[in-house]
């Protein structure tokens, strides 16, 4: 059976509805803040407390989340494994959904959320997104070719904002 | 089809971008209308074009492989 078409949205809503603590990164973080980058999965941070990962585990059975390098096998995370600093590559009913306990330099969702800006993806549907200057900051200490050749669009990116933001401030 | 997702898969300099205080590419070659036209979404919509453009690209590879 083909892999399902990419439904970000409905991750995230998912995801909120559930009330898991996250935070979004990676290409979609990227796009979030306006960058105009192409990308296959969803990479988030997850807060790795107890309780949260309570959340996270029901979430994950509401979108059928397995891990996508066997996917013959089914295998499904575990608390024990959510709760850990490690990287969980999942296939879900609506794409695929990357999880880290910990990015580059060891960063957590408690250490990343002061980063972290609150993005409205519909009326009383918020929810965090790394922000661009830090986005760029993980990118540049990955230092991947993958990541290196994003690093343009995102510098250039961010300038656009602060470009539109002193016309507005010009503006007013 | 390319186009259908809202992304632009021509590299060269585009026409029309006359103002030369706002240039249409950076130094480093990225398309800064692009950007532009990201930014004037609002998120919801920037996610919608990026799984948009994904899927195309994903139709397109699956339909190479025949699959």
């Amino acid at each position: 059976m083909p892999d399902p078409a990419p439904d970000f949205l409905t991750i995230l809503e998912d995801l909120a509805a559930h009330s898991v603590h996250f935070i979004v990164i990676g290409g979609i973080g990227a796009a979030l803040h306006g960058a105009p980058v192409t990308t296959f999965d969803l990479d988030l941070v997850h807060s790795r407390e107890a309780e949260n990962v309570k959340r996270l585990l029901a979430a994950l059975r509401a979108l059928e989340a397995f891990y996508r390098e066997q996917p013959a096998r089914r295998l499904t995370p575990s608390a024990a494994d959510l709760a850990g600093p490690g990287h969980h590559l999942l296939m879900t009913r609506a794409g695929p959904l990357d999880l880290f306990g910990a990015v580059v330099g060891g960063r957590s969702y408690e250490e990343l959320i002061g980063h972290a800006v609150s993005i409205q993806l519909a009326p009383a549907k918020s929810i965090r997104v790394l922000d661009l200057p830090t986005l760029i900051l993980l990118k540049e200490e990955l230092g991947r070719e993958k990541d290196l050749a994003m690093l343009p669009v995102l510098r250039r990116t961010l300038q656009e904002q602060e470009r539109a933001k002193a016309g507005e401030g010009q503006a007013e | 089809m390319i186009n259908d997702c809202g992304f632009d898969n021509e590299s060269g300099p585009k026409p029309g971008g006359g103002n030369p205080q706002s240039p249409v590419q950076s130094p480093d070659g990225v398309d800064v209308t692009l950007i532009r036209w990201m930014l004037a979404m609002s998120p919801r919509e920037r996610l919608l074009a990026t799984q948009a453009a994904a899927r195309v690209i994903l139709r397109l590879r699956n339909a190479r492989s025949g699959s």
